[in-house]
């Protein structure tokens, strides 16, 4: 393994039930690096991330995270692993009895040594960054879609993980709030050398954030194309890749 | 437990005074996973006569990491600066800086005082009780309705609903009542056999089996099994907006979802109590049996004891207790509230008020029948 890869992923094969959803598909993720994964709705990223970050066995196929094999994994390893990332689930996943300050904490709370007031400082700090400095204390079932969204990614960048992935955190979100994730998401890898891999289908952030972009195919069940965006837009000669960038550019 | 191999990292620190003042010099890994021994061996008096926290040693760095330093800062009352810190970590200072500036105040809602709390409880009752009543009053009326226009009535939806609610709880019918007439044979024949009426059990068995108990322990199961599950179903379509949405087709949420099931219920209650009592007597025609009672003693026992009057009373009975356990199961799922704990309340409250209800319903049919001379 490379050492500058924390992700690889090898001949992943997915399905439900009868229904292959992913097959053949590889990929790696460097350190440091904002990898994108763009596609049509249903193309399989959320169930692709779901595998990576160990939440459902694949049917074939490998993932290493860290130099670890994660579909081999006993649930101690696994959940070791894990701590190394931060997550943001495409719904908000937001725990609904605990306050929006509180569900940032909780991370935290229970995985760290932090005394209480200095889990609220941080808490306090992530939120703020998101743009929620005013909704400390409301219930997440008081919250817009939007506000949502970025109390989730708040509480996936809580304990600084060396991986955030983030699925679909700008669906939802005015252009200027999207915009401010997109510069925070480029500061963190700049200054503590994150690792991000985001689902996202606003062009303008994948070209803005991403260093590289892979671009999955419901039809084909899998990777169709793989580079960086400026290059799959440019030269790419598949033409579902052709027709991803130009229709959606022409919104 | 770390995922990186290696050592787990380490922050040191020394606190220094120097000529400039007191100074914090940080070595290490200043990151999400150390900073909180730091954190706890600074203590206020410590912390208020910083005047430089120096970062020049560290070999990493998270944003955790800042975040502690800012706030050791503040806690200094703002009389300390940072240096040192690694170039790349400037900007992201910068910005935590500014953010915690911009941040406003914001207090935590006070907890409620408990005498409005009681007040609001003692208010929510009655409100609940009037909506009880209301909603019993409609459900009636969207019945009687209903069933003058049989064709507006939607079948397969009832069926359905009968099906969960009838057939599916026949195993566990069956099992209770055949338990219900084995212990109660079994207990009443203690007594009175010292007597040597043991042969009386068969009309004590029978006459409570079918006025009083058969109807109870069905109406019972039929909380537990589909008085929740209404509640659940409902409870949970309104928290994910599915009730706005039948709204705004102009859908009405009654006679889509509420009909369905109280008609399944109305209907299979009489059938699934017909077989509690059935089976009930079989228990105890069973214990009878072991004690020497032939079963022809005493089928011809419950015969001259009960009649079709007995048998009906109970059966409307538990049409009755259908309609209550199944209505109030609809209504706990429509008055749901939101946050997560809201469809698992309401399937509580629909449990507990639908055995209330069916209690509740029997002292006053007790007091009817008695009236009417049944
Ligand atoms: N739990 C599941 N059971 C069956 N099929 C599923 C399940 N989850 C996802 N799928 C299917 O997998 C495909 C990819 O879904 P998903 O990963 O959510 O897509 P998206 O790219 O929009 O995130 C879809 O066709 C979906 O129907
Ligand atoms: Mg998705």
């Amino acid at each position: 393994m490379t050492p500058s890869n924390v992700i690889e992923v090898r001949d992943l094969r997915v399905a439900f039930g009868a229904k292959v959803v992913l097959k053949d598909v590889s990929f790696d993720v460097v350190a440091g690096e904002v990898l994108t994964i763009l596609g049509g709705s249903g193309s399989g990223k959320s169930t692709l991330i779901r595998h990576v970050i160990g939440l459902r066995e694949p049917q074939g196929g490998t993932i290493r995270v860290l130099g670890r094999d994660i579909t081999s994994a006993d649930p101690r390893e696994l959940a070791a692993a894990r701590r190394a990332f931060g997550v943001m689930y495409q719904s908000g996943a937001l725990f609904g009895s605990l306050s929006v300050l509180e569900n940032v904490c909780l991370p935290l709370r229970e995985l760290t040594d932090l005394p209480e007031s200095a889990c609220e400082w941080i808490g306090r700090l992530k939120l703020q960054l998101v743009g929620l400095g005013e909704a400390l204390h409301k219930q997440p079932a008081e919250l817009s879609g939007g506000m949502k969204k970025r109390a989730a990614i708040a509480r996936a960048l809580a304990l600084d993980p060396q991986i955030v992935f983030l699925d679909e955190p700008s669906a939802g979100l005015d252009p200027i709030t999207a915009s401010d994730i997109d510069d925070l998401i480029l500061q963190l890898v700049a200054s503590i050398g994150m690792t991000v891999v985001v689902v996202t289908h606003e062009l303008a952030s994948v070209f803005k954030i991403a260093d590289r972009a892979v671009i999955l195919d419901g039809a084909r069940q899998g990777i169709v194309a793989t580079g960086s965006p400026a290059e799959l837009r440019d030269h790419s000669e598949d033409p579902y890749v052709r027709r991803f960038f130009r229709r959606e550019s022409s919104q | 437990m770390d995922p990186s191999p290696g050592p787990r990292p380490q922050l040191q620190h020394r606190i220094v005074d120097g000529d400039d003042g007191r100074r914090l010099s940080l070595s290490g890994h200043l990151t999400t996973q150390t900073i909180g021994g730091l954190r706890k061996q600074l203590d206020d008096t410590t912390v208020s006569s910083l005047r430089w926290i120096d970062g020049s040693g560290l070999e990493d760095c998270d944003g955790n990491g800042i975040a502690l330093l800012l706030e050791i800062v503040e806690r200094s009352g703002n009389q300390c600066q940072i240096q040192g810190l690694p170039e790349r970590t400037d900007r992201l200072l910068e910005e935590f800086r500014r953010e915690l500036a911009e941040a406003p105040e914001v207090e935590p809602p006070p907890p409620r005082s408990r005498i409005v709390a009681i007040g609001k409880a003692t208010a929510g009752l009655f409100q609940d009780l009037r909506a009880q009543v209301a909603f019993v009053g409609e459900l009636t009326i969207g019945m009687l309705r209903a069933l003058r226009h049989p064709t507006s009535i939607r079948w397969t939806d009832t069926l359905r609903q009968a099906e969960i609610v009838g057939v599916d709880a026949l195993p566990i019918v069956l099992l209770l009542g055949f338990l219900i007439g084995v212990i109660l044979a079994y207990q009443a024949l203690i007594p009175m056999e010292e007597f040597g009426a043991g042969i009386y059990v068969a009309n004590l068995v029978s006459l409570s089996l079918l006025r009083e108990l058969g109807p109870l322990m069905t109406a019972v199961i039929l909380s537990g099994r589909s008085g929740s599950a209404f509640a659940a179903e409902i409870g949970t379509m309104k928290v994910d907006e599915e009730l706005d949405a039948l709204a705004t087709f102009g859908l009405d949420a009654q006679g889509f979802l509420t009909l369905p099931r109280v008609m399944a219920a109305v209907f299979m209650m009489p059938i699934l109590t017909i077989f509690l009592n059935l089976i009930g007597l079989v228990g105890a025609a069973l214990v009878m049996l072991s004690k020497g009672f032939s079963t022809s003693a005493f089928i011809s026992q419950v015969l001259r004891q009960v009649d079709y009057i007995d048998l009906l009373s109970g059966l409307f009975k538990a049409l009755v207790f259908g309609l209550l356990v199944a209505g109030i199961g609809c209504l706990r799922g429509f008055q749901t509230g939101s946050g997560p704990s809201a469809v698992g309340v309401s399937t509580t409250r629909a449990v507990v008020s639908g055995i209330v209800l069916i209690i509740a319903a029997d002292g006053v049919f007790a007091f009817v029948y008695n009236a009417l001379g049944i």
